[in-house]
């Protein structure tokens, strides 16, 4: 299945159970949608760094409701419109953060600085950040440039003030996930490596070997492997690993296994 | 797998593997780290980190002995004429003879291209050194063995075409076959031709860029 036609798929899900179940936070929607179709993650394919191609499938189909009107989001949550987005009268639309701070300003300019009406504005805010976290777009660039973005460390006064301080946390237990089942595929590989003799662990990779480009071959002359040094027959199916060289078959789908291929 | 040889060697293995065909093999062996055989496809083929690294330790060897030669400015080293007019700057050949200028410091060199047969008298100032180009060495090698080969057979009178135009057609000129007087014994074999085409014009070449055509 191609990338445009894992696209379509999820989004003709998405136009199929999201008036029924939205609105609702960002990781239910997605398991929500994946349930639907009756698949998994890894019917999708995963990036090199191990990251699922789905979460990105589904941004970008997010982004085609969100550009027809159909959906909107709010931080993490999400919320079906159907047709009747324009509707919403712009006087009843959310504050953007942009009025909320000139708001402020005209009461600092206007009233006495210690008045309680100000304390209430200031206390109303739940998040004090320049930048509406409302907005997905500016959420992705907010987190865009924020290099410590997902490395949340609870007791540190700094991440506690932070405005992406919720986001991160999540962002940190997806990513433990992600290196967990990273971890267990790689031992689980190493393991069926080992059982057939060969101890992968200690084998250093070349850094220009493209394990991502491995293809399947069938020998057409007598060569070795480039990792245990035992002879390739000809006729024998082997992996050509491009900038490293050929590998028994075994070595192959261990190496195919670890890196997610 | 740690040497070139190695390397080339379980290279030519992969490549059999995989196309059921022996490595394809560059026209020449000198100068090249992997004996005239493309580096990228071997690259591919194997270890690249490898390939590259042994790759750039073959080329600082070179150029460390071509450093060498260009310090004491010895005949066949190869140099590219940085500065001069626009007929000279950038030809890349080698050094085939070097004296003492006529005035001014340093030395005046005759460099001359044996790929494209340009040559010019430069000051040693107005070039740096560079690496041979794979299998150039070895054309330098062949010119000076074919030019003395030849040199006997191209006498006055004997008709000549241009290799590189074989319609320009023309008569030598020159007694015998000799080197430019002012090489000082260096250089190669030439010959004054006159050119039917041409309208009689003159014009002298190395034996090598001329077929006898009787």
């Amino acid at each position: 299945m191609t990338v445009q036609e894992q696209k379509n798929l999820i989004l003709n899900a998405m136009r199929e159970i999201f008036p029924r179940i939205l609105p609702s936070r960002l990781q239910e929607a997605r398991q929500a949608v994946l349930s639907h179709l009756d698949m998994t993650h890894a019917d999708f394919g995963y990036y090199p760094s191990g990251q699922p191609k789905f979460d990105n499938l589904c941004s970008q189909s997010v982004k085609t409701l969100k550009a027809t009107g159909e959906m909107s989001t709010q931080g993490w949550e999400w919320r079906w419109n159907g047709s009747v987005v324009s509707e919403v009268p712009a006087s009843q639309a959310t504050p953007t953060t942009m009025e909320m701070m000139m708001s402020i300003e005209d009461d600092l300019f206007e009233n006495d600085l210690f008045e309680d009406d100000l304390f209430d504005t200031v206390v109303n805010v739940n998040t004090p950040s320049l930048y509406d976290l409302t907005c997905e777009d500016t959420l992705i660039r907010l987190v865009a440039t924020t290099p410590c973005f997902g490395k949340i460390v609870q007791s540190d006064p700094v991440c506690q003030g932070c405005p992406l301080l919720a986001q991160c946390c999540e962002k940190k237990g997806e990513t433990q996930q992600a290196k967990r089942e990273a971890r267990e595929a790689r031992n689980g590989a190493l393991e069926i490596a080992s059982k057939a003799g060969y101890d992968l662990s200690k084998v250093k990779v070349p850094k220009s070997a493209k394990l991502h480009d491995t293809t399947e071959i069938e020998s057409l002359a007598d060569t070795s492997c480039v990792v245990s040094g035992e002879p390739i027959l000809k006729g024998e199916v082997a992996y050509h690993i491009p900038s490293w060289g050929l590998v028994k078959k075994v070595i192959g789908d261990a190496y195919k296994a670890i890196n997610n291929i | 797998m740690n040497t070139k040889e190695q390397v080339l060697e379980y290279a030519k293995s992969v490549h059999l593997a995989l196309k059921g065909k022996p490595l394809p093999q560059g026209t020449y062996k000198s100068d090249h780290p992997y004996e005239g055989h493309d580096t990228d496809l071997i690259q591919h083929l194997v270890n690249g980190d490898l390939v590259k690294s042994q790759v750039r330790s073959f080329e600082k060897a070179l150029k460390s002995e071509m450093d060498m030669m260009y310090g004491r400015l010895d005949i066949n080293t190869p140099v590219k004429v940085t500065k001069g007019s626009k007929d000279k700057r950038g030809i890349e050949g080698f050094i085939l003879h070097a004296k003492e200028p006529m005035q001014g410091s340093g030395k005046a060199l005759f460099v001359y291209d044996v790929l494209t047969h340009k040559s010019c008298m430069v000051r040693d100032s107005a070039t740096k050194v560079r690496l041979p180009k794979p299998g150039e060495r070895e054309i330098l090698n062949e010119t000076y063995r074919v030019c003395e080969t030849l040199a006997p057979h191209f006498t006055r009178g004997n008709s000549v075409s241009l290799k590189s135009d074989p319609n320009m057609k023309g008569f030598l000129l020159s007694e015998v076959a000799k080197k430019n007087p002012n090489l000082d014994g260096h250089g190669f074999h030439e010959v004054t031709v006159q050119w039917e085409s041409l309208n009689g014009e003159t014009s002298t070449h190395i034996l090598t860029e001329l077929n006898l055509d009787n």
